[in-house]
C-alpha cells in the first residue's frame, strides 16, 4: 500500500515541476505541498514581464505625437465652430475669449480643404468609457454626442462605440473596471475621470500625454486644465462650484445687507462671522456647513478653498509631502477658521439635511445640484428666486473657490495612431457637444464658448465667475484620496477637539505616512 | 495570473488527491470497503464544490498571502514587485508611531472587550426567555430573529436615523423629555463604540440564540427531573445543569462571535465614515487596500490579522475547550 502512496506522490511532484518549468523557467521550489505558498511570487515576476512589453509598444504612441499640427489642422468641425462663435462670442463679456478669437480665426485661415483630411484621419474604431448610467439624463446627453460624432465622421470611416460603468459611491466600480482594462489591455480610446484622480491615474499610466494635442488657444477656451507635472491629461466635461445659498427673508429679518457682496467683493472671514452673529441674535441657525458630510467627498469639497483663501496649502508641488503644508500655520488658520463657527454656535454638525430648505437655517453651503432643488421642491420657503440667492466663498488673505469634475481623456492603450482619437476629443469638448451636456445637466460648462445667458447675480453667474476669478483646483496629487479622508478627518475630529493645532499636526503625520506608500513613477 | 491559477489549481487538486489516496489506502485496510463506482460517483459530486471553493477561497487566500509581499498597487495591475517585508516594516512602524493601525486595533479591541459577552449574554437571555412551551413563544423567536435576516446596511441607516445628533433626531427627542441636552451619539469619540457594539449585539444576537435554543432542546429533560428532587431551585438548576450543557455550544458561539467581532468593518463605515473614533482593522485594511489603492500592504495587514485571530482564536479553543476524554 505504501507503494502506490509513494508513487502518487512522486508522480504529483513530478506533475508540478512539469507544470512549473512550463509556465515560467526561474522555479525550483516544487517538492511538496509548500509549493502552493512558495509559488505565490510567480504571478507576480510572470506579470512583471509583460510590462516593459506594454511600455515598449506605448514608446512608439509617444513617438507619433511629434506630428500634432498635421491633426491639429485635420479637425475640420472643432476648428469650423470659432467661425460662427467669433461673432456669437461677443456678449459673453469675458476678457479672454475675445482675446482669443482673432488667432483662431487666423489658423483657420490656414485650415487646409476638406480633400487633405480625408487623408489624415485614417478610418478607425474608437472605444469611448462613461461614468453615468446610460439611461440616466447624463448618459443620453453623451449618447447624443456620440451618435452626431458617428454621423459626421462617417465620411472617415470612423466610429465610435460608447460603453457605460456608473460610478457608484466609496470603491467606484468604475475604477476597477479601469484597473481590469489595463491589466488586460482593453483600456477604452477615450475615458473619462474625476478631475482629482488625475494624478493618480497619469501617475500609473492610463492616461495619453494631450499637451501637445491641443494648441495654447484651444486650452485657453476651457476654464479649467487637468495637469500632472505640467502635463496636460485631460479636458473637463462640465464644471462645479460651490458657494452660500442663503435665505432672503431670513436676512432680511436679521437686516444683512448683501447687495454689494459680490464675487469681486466677498464678505472677509470678519464680515462672515458678523453676518453669522447677527442671524444668531434673532436666533436663526446661521450656517450650514456640511460639517457632517465627511463620509464622502463632499465635505472635502466644499470646504477645502477655506484652507487656500487662508493662505494655506495641503501637499507640495510633487504630491509626496504634506508635513509643513497640510498643517504650516496658514493651513492651520483656515481650519481654524471652520472650528470657530462651530464654537461660537454658527453651525453645527446635527443640522438636518432640508433644514435650510424649510427655513430654519440662514445660509447653506452647496454646489451646483442645490440650485434646481430649491427652484421647484420647496415652494412654501422658496416660492421664486427672490427667496433666495448665492452668495461666493468668503476670502481671508485671498479669494478661493471650489472647481472640478469629470473629464475627458485619452486612454493610454496601445493604439499608435492617436489623430482619429484626438479629433473624438475635440468633438467631445466643443462648444455643441459641451452645450447638449450641460443642457441635460445643468452644470456650467467648461468650455468658454458655450454661450450662457446666466443673470447678472443670479446663482449661476456667481458660480461662473468663481469659476473664472477665483477656483483652485483640489491638490494635483497621487496620493488625493488619502488626503481627502485626512481633511475629512479634520472636519470631523474637530467638534471635540479644542487644539486644532496639534489635531491637524496629527492628521498631517498619518497623511504623510500613507502618502509615502505611494509608488511614483516618472510619466 | 491565468498561468498561476492553473499551476496553483494543479497543485491543489493533487494534494486533494494525495489526501484522498491516503484515505482510499486506510480505508481499504478496514473492514468497510469502498466500491469502485462509489468511488467515482463521489468525487463528481466533490467536482462543483472543489472547483467553486478553489476560486473563491483558495485562490485568493494564496494570492492575497503573496501580494502581502509586494508593492502592488490597485492602478498598476502590470507592475508589481516583490518588496520582502517592506510592508510589514510600515505597518509595524506605524503601529509604533500610534498612527491609523495603532487607532483601528485599539477601536477593535475595545469593540470586541465589548461586545463578545453582550451579544451572547443577550443571546442566552432570549434563548432561555423563549425555551418554554408557553403560548406566542414563536412570535417572540420571530421578533428577535427579525435583525439577523435585515442586511446590515438597511439596520445602519435605521439607527442613523434614531441616533440622528440633530435635536429633533428620534433619540434626542427622548432624551429632551427627561431634560437631557441633544447630543452627538456617533460623533463623539467616547460613545460612538458603545453605539456600534449595542447596534452590533442587537443584530446580531438572534442568531446566536436560534443556535441556544436547539442546545438547550438537546439537554435531557430527567436532568432537570433530578435537580428539582435533589432540592435545587432556578439558579442552581440553571449553573449545574444547564450550563454544562450548553458547554460545547457556548465555545462555539463564543469563537464565530468573536471572530466575526475582530472583522467588523459595515458598521463605523455607515455610521461614521473613515474617522479616527471608530475605524477598525478590517476598515483600515479595506481603506488602504481599496481606497488608498495600497493593494500590497493592505494584504499585509490582511495576514497580521489572520495571524492574530487565529492564534487567539486557538488560545480559547485550548483553554476553554472540551478535556479529551
Amino acid at each position: 500500500m505504501k507503494k502506490t502512496l509513494l508513487a502518487l506522490v512522486m508522480a504529483s511532484t513530478l506533475l508540478v515541476t512539469a507544470c512549473a518549468g512550463g509556465g515560467n523557467t526561474s522555479h525550483e521550489e516544487s517538492s511538496s505541498a509548500p509549493v502552493s505558498e512558495e509559488s505565490v511570487p510567480t504571478p507576480v515576476s510572470e506579470e512583471s514581464v509583460p510590462a516593459p512589453i506594454s511600455e515598449e509598444e506605448s514608446v512608439p504612441t509617444e513617438e507619433s505625437t511629434p506630428t500634432p499640427h498635421s491633426h491639429e489642422e485635420s479637425v475640420p468641425i472643432e476648428e469650423s465652430v470659432p467661425a460662427e462663435e467669433s461673432s456669437e462670442e461677443a456678449p459673453t463679456s469675458e476678457e479672454a475669449p475675445i482675446s482669443e478669437e482673432e488667432p483662431v480665426s487666423e489658423e483657420e485661415e490656414t485650415l487646409p480643404p476638406e480633400e487633405s483630411t480625408e487623408e489624415d484621419l485614417p478610418s478607425a474604431k474608437l472605444t469611448i468609457r462613461f461614468h453615468v448610467d446610460s439611461q440616466s439624463t447624463e448618459g443620453m446627453a453623451y449618447k447624443k454626442v456620440i451618435d452626431a460624432f458617428n454621423k459626421e465622421y462617417a465620411k472617415f470611416k470612423i466610429k465610435v462605440t460608447a460603453s457605460y460603468v456608473a460610478r457608484t459611491a466609496g470603491d467606484s466600480a468604475y475604477e476597477r473596471q479601469l484597473a481590469t482594462d489595463m491589466q488586460e489591455g482593453t483600456l477604452p480610446d477615450i475615458i473619462t475621470f474625476d478631475a482629482p484622480n488625475c494624478a493618480a491615474y497619469a501617475n500609473s499610466g492610463y492616461l495619453y500625454d494631450i499637451s501637445s494635442s491641443f494648441t495654447e488657444n484651444e486650452k485657453k477656451a476651457f476654464i479649467t486644465l487637468n495637469t500632472y507635472q505640467g502635463k496636460l491629461f485631460g479636458i473637463p466635461i462640465q464644471e462645479s462650484s460651490a458657494g452660500f445659498y442663503y435665505n432672503k427673508n431670513l436676512f432680511a429679518t436679521a437686516g444683512i445687507d448683501v447687495s454689494n457682496v459680490t464675487v469681486d467683493n466677498p464678505w472677509t472671514y470678519g464680515e462672515f462671522k458678523d453676518a453669522c452673529a447677527k442671524l444668531l441674535a434673532k436666533s436663526i441657525t446661521p450656517v450650514d456647513m456640511r460639517l457632517d458630510a465627511t463620509k464622502d467627498e463632499t465635505a472635502t469639497y466644499l470646504l477645502y478653498p477655506f484652507i487656500y483663501a487662508s493662505g494655506g496649502s495641503f501637499v507640495d508641488t510633487t504630491g509626496k509631502t504634506a508635513i509643513g503644508y497640510f498643517n504650516s500655520d496658514a493651513s492651520k488658520r483656515g481650519f481654524q477658521f471652520l472650528k470657530d463657527l462651530v464654537k461660537a454656535g454658527y453651525t453645527s454638525y446635527g443640522i438636518g439635511a432640508t433644514d435650510f430648505h424649510t427655513g430654519k437655517v440662514g445660509m447653506y453651503l452647496s454646489s451646483g445640484w442645490t440650485t434646481p432643488e430649491l427652484d421647484n421642491k420647496f415652494p412654501t420657503t422658496f416660492p421664486n428666486r427672490d427667496s433666495w440667492g448665492l452668495l461666493p466663498y468668503p476670502k481671508d488673505v485671498k479669494s478661493a473657490s471650489a472647481n472640478g469634475s469629470w473629464s475627458y481623456a485619452i486612454g493610454n492603450n496601445g493604439r499608435k495612431d492617436k489623430r482619429a482619437v484626438v479629433a473624438l476629443l475635440k468633438y467631445l469638448t466643443n462648444k455643441d457637444s459641451s452645450k447638449t451636456v450641460t443642457d441635460a445637466t445643468g452644470m456650467i460648462p467648461a468650455n468658454k464658448r458655450v454661450e450662457t445667458n446666466y443673470q447678472a447675480n443670479s446663482p449661476e453667474d456667481v458660480m461662473l465667475q468663481q469659476l473664472i476669478k477665483t477656483s483652485i483646483a483640489r491638490p494635483e496629487t497621487v496620493g488625493y484620496p488619502q488626503f481627502s479622508s485626512a481633511f475629512s478627518q479634520v472636519i470631523s475630529a474637530m467638534r471635540d477637539e479644542n487644539d486644532i493645532s496639534t489635531l491637524v499636526d496629527n492628521k498631517a503625520r498619518v497623511l504623510q505616512d500613507n502618502l509615502d506608500k505611494i509608488k511614483i513613477n516618472n510619466i | 495570473m491565468a498561468i498561476a491559477a492553473l499551476i496553483i489549481f494543479i497543485v491543489f487538486f493533487l494534494i486533494f488527491a494525495v489526501f484522498f489516496a491516503i484515505d482510499y489506502n486506510r480505508r481499504k485496510n478496514s473492514n468497510r470497503k469502498y466500491h469502485k463506482n462509489e468511488v467515482i460517483v463521489a468525487l463528481l459530486l466533490l467536482i462543483p464544490a472543489v472547483v467553486l471553493a478553489f476560486f473563491f477561497v483558495v485562490l485568493p487566500i494564496i494570492f492575497s498571502f503573496g501580494y502581502a509581499f509586494t508593492d502592488y498597487d490597485l492602478l498598476s495591475p502590470n507592475d508589481i514587485k516583490f518588496v520582502w517585508f517592506d510592508n510589514f516594516r510600515m505597518l509595524f512602524k506605524e503601529f509604533a508611531n500610534q498612527g491609523e493601525i495603532f487607532l483601528s486595533f485599539r477601536n477593535t479591541a475595545l469593540f470586541v472587550v465589548l461586545v463578545v459577552p453582550l451579544q451572547i449574554t443577550m443571546a442566552l437571555l432570549l434563548a432561555l426567555f423563549c425555551n418554554n412551551k408557553r403560548r406566542g413563544t414563536t412570535i417572540f423567536k420571530v421578533c428577535f430573529f427579525a435583525p439577523v435576516a435585515v442586511s446590515l446596511s438597511v439596520t445602519a441607516f435605521l439607527w442613523l436615523v434614531i441616533l440622528s445628533p440633530n435635536p429633533a433626531g428620534i433619540m434626542n427627542s427622548i432624551l429632551k423629555n427627561f431634560g437631557i441636552p441633544a447630543q452627538d451619539f456617533l460623533g463623539n469619540k467616547n460613545t460612538v463604540i458603545l453605539w456600534m457594539v449595542i447596534i452590533s449585539a442587537w443584530q446580531g444576537c438572534g442568531y446566536q440564540m436560534l443556535i441556544f435554543l436547539s442546545a438547550l432542546g438537546n439537554i435531557r429533560k430527567d436532568l432537570y427531573e433530578a435537580a428539582s428532587i435533589d432540592g435545587a431551585g432556578p439558579f442552581r438548576k440553571f449553573f449545574t445543569v444547564t450550563v454544562p450543557g450548553l458547554r460545547p455550544t457556548m465555545l462555539y458561539i463564543l469563537i464565530t462571535v468573536f471572530i466575526g467581532a475582530c472583522r467588523v468593518l459595515i458598521q463605523p463605515m455607515l455610521l461614521t465614515g473613515y474617522q479616527d473614533r471608530s475605524m477598525t482593522l478590517s476598515y483600515y485594511m479595506y481603506q488602504q487596500g481599496f481606497t488608498y489603492r495600497h493593494v500590497g500592504y493592505s494584504c499585509a495587514v490582511a495576514l497580521v490579522l489572520t495571524i492574530v485571530i487565529g492564534s487567539i482564536t486557538f488560545l480559547q479553543r485550548k483553554l476553554l475547550g472540551e478535556k479529551k476524554k
